[in-house]
């Protein structure tokens, strides 16, 4: 049982807010973290930023060494994200991509898919959007109803998928769709192509991010075999891998903390925390993101001393949700005034992230679901 | 970084699990609630109580045991010895009461051979004497006890501020995992009880409203298991204060899912969840309850002056 970080984790967050402090514009909280990753001027931004992190070997460290990463242990990887999620995301969606979409493709893909998607999402210069969500498979993914039927060498894709993120500029689409049947063993992985014929792209205004929200269309979209990732119906599979380490992919926990100690500042500096309750209810909303920050690193260390995931993943993903809450209620609560659009930038970014955190990368009550099922063994209702 | 116990720590663990199994359901006469002798005289044969001041050994390890132990069924003080005597390196027989008010009733004063207590001018360490104190008859779980006479101020040694602030983060270290130690057994028990208990031709654990709330409840014992344990391995003051925070604003909800699926039998005394709800209950208000513990913290963390 250890609570703290050794020198070469120490060493690699600094170097990592050295390089932020270094890399990110003054006006970064104001005008480009303030809209959300997926906001147009971040997404642009995040092209620069993305080839300096390349340059410096940051952006796919956690990557094994035959993919150019440098196996940087999972815990680098956490600290990664908790530097990059609590500053707004930087790097705009490709942490997704180094995150789960391209070691998808190094567990599952063909060595053709390796070679060709591999090298670019490691350079940092390619976008890609995760199409899962339809209008009517939301929690339930498995009831999805884009279809893949075999033609021409390829597949035909029909079909729509909604909520998409960075939609409007992503170049690839780890799709799923229906190959067969309509239970989990028919669905297949595809790595479309934005710009293939038949892709239609609709922004759909969200709160939680500027663009961020999309519905994409597919009418008649021929995809090559190639694009195809592992067997056909095998697209379950693999989802539940990428989708197990993503529900706490994004540190949720230490932007809460940072919004929560931000919150404090700027009320002393208004005068107004003094009050005994709003001490209580800082250290109340700062022990919720701690609580969660322990559960994450609880999920992290099963993952560094490689263990299989469980659903610790879900009792960490609800606390991490939890923690949103707690910082933007204390927020709303005793700053109220710092999330008008004038208002200080940090804080409302937090109220923002913190509305979608129990939708986002599955719904909390599926979590609970799963808490009570794989946890407490508790039996089902049939 | 590393969140689970070693391989030594826990062989450790495992060395306690044995004795706390042959705890088994204490009888009980009226609202007095026995400590567990035989308990206790195993965790003293064992060398348990002195772990924390044994070469190679420290306060995270004792922590651990102590978590352990609150989990039981059956009660003994660990606390105060394991924790807070080392921790303040003060020799006092055990077992040792910690008494906030010398008016008020406290946790394991009835039994203890030995008290730390909170004043005006900060805390004295006592040997208690025969008569010194009595039992103090309630619902709390615990073994409780009040004096007989008032503790004058001359008695026993008077702790230095840096000791009393010293003492009031091992203290607050303590109740966080005595907390997370019953939560875990209230929800255990719980759990259990749903699994078996038939309504509607259904086991109750399988109503979602019921799975849902044991799941949320799940995340705040983990959490609190995990705050305390981060706190002990720290000695950070305000780690302490943060957890039993945690702790103590997550207790009513852990009591009220657990009495509330257990039914009726939840409200007898034949039915053993009131041995873990009744001691969340002591645990919620110790040290002036959540919003006490939360302004110490506030000052820990973005205060000015020295704190409590
Ligand atoms: C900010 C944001 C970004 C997103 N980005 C993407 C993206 O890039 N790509 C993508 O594919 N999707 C994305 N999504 C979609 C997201 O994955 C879904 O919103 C999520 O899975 C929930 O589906 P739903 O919105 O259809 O809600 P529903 O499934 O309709 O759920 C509504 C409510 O019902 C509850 N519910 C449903 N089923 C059960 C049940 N069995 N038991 C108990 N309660 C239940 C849910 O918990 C929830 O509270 C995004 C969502 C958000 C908010």
């Amino acid at each position: 049982m250890e609570f703290g970080w050794s020198e070469p984790e120490r060493n690699y967050r600094a170097r990592l807010r050295a390089f932020l402090a270094e890399n990110l514009p003054e006006d970064w909280w104001s005008e480009y973290a303030r809209r959300g990753p997926s906001a147009p001027k971040v997404m642009a931004f995040a092209r620069g930023f993305n080839a300096k992190m390349v340059e410096t070997g940051l952006l796919t460290r956690h990557w094994p060494r035959q993919y150019g990463g440098e196996d940087a242990p999972p815990w680098e990887h956490l600290i990664l994200s908790e530097e990059m999620w609590s500053i707004g995301e930087p790097r705009s969606c490709a942490y997704m991509a180094t995150n789960f979409i391209g070691p998808a493709i190094m567990a599952y893909g063909t060595p053709e898919q390796k070679a060709y998607h591999l090298g670019r999402i490691a350079a940092g210069d390619v976008y890609w959007c995760q199409g899962f969500s339809e209008p009517s498979a939301g929690s339930d993914l498995a009831s999805l109803r884009t279809t893949a039927t075999a033609a021409d060498g390829g597949y035909l894709i029909n079909g729509s998928k909604i909520w998409t993120s960075y939609a409007h500029s992503a170049d690839y689409c780890m799709l799923l769709a229906r190959t067969e049947g309509a239970t989990r063993d028919g669905i297949t992985v595809f790595l479309l192509d934005m710009r293939s014929k038949g892709v239609t792209v609709r922004p759909i205004p969200g709160m939680a991010g500027e663009q961020d929200f999309h519905e994409i269309f597919l009418d008649d979209v021929w995809a090559p075999s190639e694009a195809r990732l592992g067997e056909e119906g095998s697209g379950w599979a693999i989802v539940r891998t990428a989708l197990h380490g993503e529900r706490v992919g994004a540190a949720r926990h230490e932007a809460a903390a940072r919004a929560v100690a931000h919150a404090v500042t700027y009320l002393k500096a208004c005068g107004r925390f003094d009050e005994p309750v709003v001490k209580t209810r800082a250290v109340e909303a700062l022990a919720a993101t701690e609580a969660a920050r322990l559960l994450v690193y609880d999920v992290f260390d099963r993952r560094a001393k490689n263990l299989p995931p469980t659903a610790d993943t879900s009792i960490a993903r609800v606390a991490m949700m939890l923690s949103d809450k707690a910082a933007a209620n204390f927020i709303f609560e005793f700053a109220p005034e710092a999330v008008c659009l004038d208002g200080d930038p940090k804080l409302f970014t937090q109220v923002m992230k913190a509305l979608a955190s129990g939708v986002a990368a599955g719904a909390s009550e599926i979590q609970l679901n799963l808490i009570a099922r794989d946890h407490l063994h508790l039996p089902s209702g049939a | 970084m590393d969140t689970q116990p070693t391989p030594e720590q826990q062989a450790l663990l495992d060395a306690v699990a044995p004795m706390l199994a042959k705890a088994a359901a204490p009888p009980k006469e009226g609202l007095v609630y026995d400590y567990d002798q035989d308990l206790d005289d195993d965790l003293v044969a064992s060398g348990f109580h002195d772990l924390a001041r044994t070469e190679g050994y420290g306060l995270a390890d004792a922590a651990l045991i102590v978590e352990l132990v609150s989990g039981a069924l059956k009660v003994v003080e660990a606390g105060a010895t394991m924790l807070v005597a080392p921790g303040l390196d003060l020799d006092l027989p055990h077992p040792i009461a910690l008494v906030a008010d010398a008016r008020r009733p406290a946790r394991f004063l009835s039994v203890a051979r030995s008290a730390i207590v909170l004043d005006d001018g900060g805390a004295v360490a006592l040997e208690l004497q025969p008569g010194q104190t009595e039992t103090a008859d309630g619902i709390f779980a615990y073994p409780m006890g009040r004096f007989t006479s008032p503790v004058t101020p001359t008695e026993g040694v008077r702790l230095s501020r840096p000791m009393v602030r010293k003492l009031m983060s091992i203290w607050r270290l303590s109740l966080a995992l005595e907390a997370a130690g019953a939560m875990r057994g209230a929800l255990d028990f719980t759990v259990e009880y749903v699994k078996t208990r038939r309504q509607f031709n259904r086991a109750i654990g399988s109503y979602q409203a019921l799975q849902h709330r044991l799941a949320e409840r799940t995340v705040a014992a983990k959490a609190t298991r995990l705050l305390a344990l981060q706190a002990a391995w720290s000695g950070d003051p305000a780690h302490a204060a943060l957890a039993a925070t945690y702790a103590q604003g997550a207790i009513p909800a852990v009591i009220h899912d657990c009495q509330q699926f257990n039914g009726a039998n939840g409200v007898t005394y034949e039915h053993p969840l009131h041995y873990w709800t009744f001691r969340l209950a002591a645990l919620q208000g110790e040290l002036g309850g959540v919003s006490a513990q939360a302004q110490a913290a506030a000052e820990l963390l973005w205060g000015q002056d020295e704190s409590p």
